[in-house]
């Protein structure tokens, strides 16, 4: 392309350097051959005037004969402005140089045969005009004398004669006549006088007639014209060759003006076609931008132009989430849940939408939006519902599997649509309830939110100032009735000192990077407080904490650090959802147990419980939820089950811990049907420090 | 074509034609006045010359017709010139200048005297070294040539555009070309005689004569003398001997002697040697007087640029 271009700028330059260059040479050129020509007339033309003024001269007695001296000069001169051309002395028309310099030789010639021709005219015509007044007085003085007479008139006819032929021969023939004429005896002087003046003009045109003639014929030989025929055939000539060469010139100019005008075009034209390939292009990547790929609907770009835009004078957004999207990814594989993503967009396009200016958007992920315009609060409800319940009893097909799924849907028309709606969405999710939620301000969303970021703000403080302790909580031995071990518990000590329970912070760091913080710091604490004590102690995991790769790696070289405290660790396993992960668990459990630790389950009794997978685990301890132990005085089926938990826990050789442990009564029922340790504030509660003490039961 | 208009001429021997003399023009037409000015102060300086004694105008005198009583000039060191002098005025319109023609132009004629031996003696660069340590020149010349240095071609540039200027209008005749005055009865007489003698076929022109050639010594022998400059010192030719440019009869009464060799003392003896000489006839006293009638109408003005302040 860049090639393309530099070869038509570089036709174009030359074509235009050649075209002024073309331009001046042949500008220059014809300038000169017109001043050469012109020049040739000129030269004529004076030649022309100067011959007329000569015969001008011969013909008339009386003549102004400046006419033709000024012809001379000016002949000359024009000779010199021929000569002195610049063009002719060019290496082309150097062959002319011989042939001017002729000219010029017959130009000076010419010249002075003009002079001699004045000279020699004046003489003889004055002589003429003088012998014819002057044979009227001949009767005057010689009376009747008849030879004299006719020797006269015989000269003076015949120099008539001569005159009239131009021919000299006719001297011959007066010879005699003048011979008589002198031998004439003059008796008078007068007569004397006539004869000798007679014979003085009679003589002086014999001795000088020849000579005039001689000169007229140079005057009348055309050697000055030939000689310029002679130069002008020559100079056409070779003019012929220059015009030639300027012809080619041309030529090449015009083909070179033609390649580069062809090149131009052949660009233009190609820039045309590539312009259009771009104008695709632009429109494809402009789809791209606007569209989501997978499902086709508007993506959320577009949804933001959409709303920044104000398209919609009283938009009502609806921001549709399939539950439980990341389950279905994980059981079916993504293939299929793509395939739910794209029937899904397809099911958000309900026919009653259509009146109320619907746009479809994919906002990422398994989130859906509609946008509507000025549909009633009442209306959009409903048609929210019967979307719900139309996906709800959508079958989804493929490859025989059938699966259903269910959607909560938000509602918003207040600005920021998207954030508002996904607030309420996501708070809505936790309760699981309504499939159909509603934006209010009123329900002090966003205060909540940033109540939350507030907390988050002041734990993330608190881990860099160290303001995160653990607290410890002595757990008693039923049997022995004094203190055997600790639960480390977390707190986060406030800037004004008060003591903050994780209750209020735990759950709101699970999805940040500060849980991980949180638990590392405990556990480095926890380590240190245990390093020189001889009591046994108990550090709290989530299954979230056992699949954090960073921090069971930070564990183990604590372990491997303090194989001493090791053994009298124990891992308390929250018992939740999450711990469904067996594989994991047991591999982690294996872990511990090399360095002797010991297992416990959290919370045991509430939530999954399930009793088979302790069968698998090489759990060491159950710890008895607290909900369950604070009503075995007051609820008969809850000492029942905490009796028959007991009963388990021994079957499988299992130690018991009791939680929330609050008075005296329920210590000694604890007691009596068999748990093993208890805690709670009937003991004590938790503190910063070990505390040792007595225990009466 | 040229043999048949030849052949018609011949046949037709005493044709007349119009008015052979023409009026000189009244008016100083292409005249740079600043630079003839100039000349004109050049003209009378005779720094110009060698000793500092000769001037153009020694030589040219205006009081005599632009020309020289003496029969040779003096030049430098009273060393004699070779030849009459023939007058400046109206010199512009001769043919050729000098009496054999040796100089195309005044501008050419100019440098001639300047360094002639027997004339001003002055070589260009000794002029241009003279004119130079003057100051009131130099600031002349610079106001005409925007030079801060005189040349010798701006020397004779200027003493040419003088000569150019030195023209002598409103002569009787002319005025009598010109239909404003009648001729008296005698001059009328006289340019009849100087026509129908032939005088006319060489003295005819503007400048009546000065456009041609011409042997003295036509029909009868004229004394030659190699000492005068002919046009045979120029080509060698045989023919060319005694042969001169035919001088102007403008002003002739006032300019005697006359012919090159200042042979002729007066005009009336100057007219009947030329009679004699070069028209081969016997002239009567009555002729030569007439035709000294019409030659005394060919005075002219004093020419203006001699009295341009």
């Amino acid at each position: 392309m860049n090639n393309k271009l530099l070869l038509a700028f570089i036709l174009g330059l030359a074509s235009i350097i050649l075209t002024v260059y073309y331009y001046m040479h042949q500008r220059t050129y014809s300038q000169q051959y017109k001043g050469v020509i012109s020049s040739f007339h000129a030269f004529e033309k004076t030649y022309e005037t100067l011959s007329y003024d000569l015969l001008k001269s011969a013909l008339y007695s009386y003549n102004n004969q400046d006419d033709i001296s000024e012809g001379t000069q000016n002949l000359s001169q024009e000779y010199a402005t021929l000569y002195n051309t610049p063009l002719l002395h060019e290496e082309q028309y150097l062959s002319l140089d011989y042939p001017l310099i002729q000219l010029g030789i017959d130009v000076a010639a010419y010249n002075s045969a003009v002079e001699h021709y004045l000279m020699l005219n004046a003489g003889i015509k004055n002589s003429f005009v003088f012998l014819l007044n002057y044979s009227e007085k001949m009767d005057h003085i010689f009376d009747n004398n008849a030879s004299v007479h006719a020797d006269v008139n015989a000269i003076v006819s015949e120099l008539s004669n001569m005159r009239r032929l131009l021919d000299s021969n006719h001297l011959q023939h007066i010879n005699g006549h003048l011979s008589s004429l002198s031998n004439y005896p003059s008796t008078t002087p007068e007569q004397k006088r006539f004869i000798a003046t007679l014979i003085l003009h009679v003589t002086y045109i014999q001795k000088n007639y020849p000579d005039f003639t001689r000169v007229l014929s140079i005057l009348q030989d055309k050697s000055v014209l030939n000689s310029l025929e002679n130069i002008k055939e020559q100079f056409n000539t070779i003019a012929k060759t220059d015009f030639l060469l300027i012809d080619k010139l041309a030529t090449l100019l015009l083909l070179l003006i033609i390649t580069a005008l062809a090149t131009v075009i052949f660009l233009l034209l190609r820039s045309q076609r590539e312009n259009t390939q771009l104008k695709q292009l632009k429109k494809e990547l402009e789809h791209s931008a606007t569209y989501d790929v997978m499902t086709g609907l508007f993506n959320r770009y577009s949804f933001n132009t959409t709303i920044s835009n104000e398209q919609y004078k009283e938009p009502t957004f609806l921001l549709i989430n399939i539950n439980g999207f990341k389950h279905i990814n994980d059981l079916y594989g993504s293939d299929i849940g793509d395939y739910i993503l794209q029937e899904v967009s397809q099911l958000i396009r309900l026919p009653i939408f259509d009146t109320y200016q619907p746009n479809y958007y994919r906002l990422g992920g398994d989130d859906f939006g509609i946008l509507l315009e000025a549909i009633p609060e009442k209306k959009v409800y409903s048609l929210a519902e019967a979307l719900s319940q139309s996906i709800k009893h959508f079958i989804f097909v493929d490859n025989d599997i059938e699966i259903n799924i269910s959607v909560t849907i938000a509602i918003n028309t207040q600005a920021p649509y998207l954030e508002n709606a996904d607030m309420v969405l996501k708070h809505h999710k936790k309760s699981k309830t309504d499939t159909i939620v509603v934006f209010k301000e009123e329900l002090g969303l966003k205060e909540k939110i940033k109540e939350n970021i507030d907390t988050l703000q002041s734990l993330s403080l608190a881990i860099e100032e160290q303001r995160i302790v653990p607290y410890f909580q002595p757990i008693i031995d039923f049997q022995k009735g004094k203190i055997v071990k600790y639960e480390a518990l977390v707190r986060q000590i406030a800037v004004d000192g008060t003591v903050i329970s994780p209750a209020q912070f735990l759950d709101l760091t699970a999805q940040t990077p500060l849980y991980r913080e949180l638990t590392k710091t405990m556990i480095e604490q926890v380590f240190s407080a245990f390093k020189d004590e001889p009591f046994r102690f108990s550090i709290n995991l989530s299954m979230r904490d056992l699949l954090d790769k960073e921090l069971m790696v930070m564990l183990e070289e604590q372990l491997q650090q303090n194989p001493e405290s090791a053994k009298r660790l124990e891992i308390e396993l929250l018992e939740s959802e999450s711990l469904f992960d067996i594989q994991e668990t047991e591999h982690f459990i294996t872990l511990l147990k090399s360095y002797g630790c010991r297992i416990a389950i959290d919370d045991f009794g509430t939530g999954y419980s399930n009793f088979s997978y302790l069968a698998k685990l090489s759990v060491d301890t159950l710890k008895i939820d607290g909900s369950l132990i604070s009503k075995i005085i007051t609820d008969e089926k809850y000492l029942k089950t905490v009796e028959t938990i007991v009963h388990y826990a021994d079957t499988l050789g299992v130690e018991t811990v009791a939680e929330f442990v609050e008075s005296k009564e329920i210590a000694l029922k604890l007691k009596e049907i068999g748990v093993t340790y208890g805690q709670g504030y009937y003991f004590d509660k938790p503190q910063a420090t070990l505390i040792q003490k007595e225990i009466v039961l | 074509m040229y043999t048949q208009l030849f052949f018609i001429l011949f046949i037709t021997s005493t044709l007349f034609a119009l008015e052979p003399i023409a009026p000189l023009p009244t008016t100083l037409e292409h005249i740079d006045l600043d630079k003839a000015k100039l000349g004109r102060t050049l003209f009378f300086d005779p720094q110009l010359s060698s000793d500092g004694t000769i001037s153009c105008h020694s030589c040219h005198n205006f009081d005599n017709g632009g020309a020289d009583t003496r029969a040779v000039s003096l030049g430098v060191n009273n060393r004699e010139g070779s030849i009459q002098s023939p007058t400046v005025y109206n010199a512009v319109y001769n043919f050729k200048q000098f009496w054999n023609g040796r100089a195309a132009n005044l501008n050419e004629q100019a440098k001639g005297p300047l360094s002639d031996h027997a004339e001003m003696n002055m070589s260009p660069t000794e002029l241009e070294a003279r004119l130079n340590t003057n100051l009131s020149y130099k600031e002349v010349f610079k106001k005409i040539y925007h030079t801060k240095k005189i040349t010798s071609e701006q020397i004779i540039d200027a003493i040419t555009e003088f000569e150019k200027a030195l023209i002598t209008p409103n002569s009787r005749f002319d005025q009598y070309l010109r239909d404003e005055i009648a001729l008296t009865p005698e001059e009328k007489k006289g340019y009849e005689t100087f026509k129908s003698l032939g005088c006319i076929t060489c003295h005819n022109g503007i400048n009546v004569g000065a456009n041609s050639f011409q042997k003295i010594g036509l029909f009868r022998p004229y004394p030659y003398n190699a000492k005068y400059q002919d046009r045979y010192a120029l080509t060698q030719k045989e023919y060319h001997k005694n042969v001169f440019k035919v001088p102007t009869l403008r002003n002739i009464s006032l300019s005697a002697p006359y012919f090159h060799d200042a042979r002729a003392k007066t005009l009336n003896d100057a007219i009947e040697k030329m009679a004699y000489h070069n028209l081969g006839i016997d002239i009567t006293k009555q002729e030569v007087q007439s035709i000294v009638m019409f030659l005394k109408s060919l005075e002219g003005e004093r020419p203006k640029i001699l009295d341009v302040p």
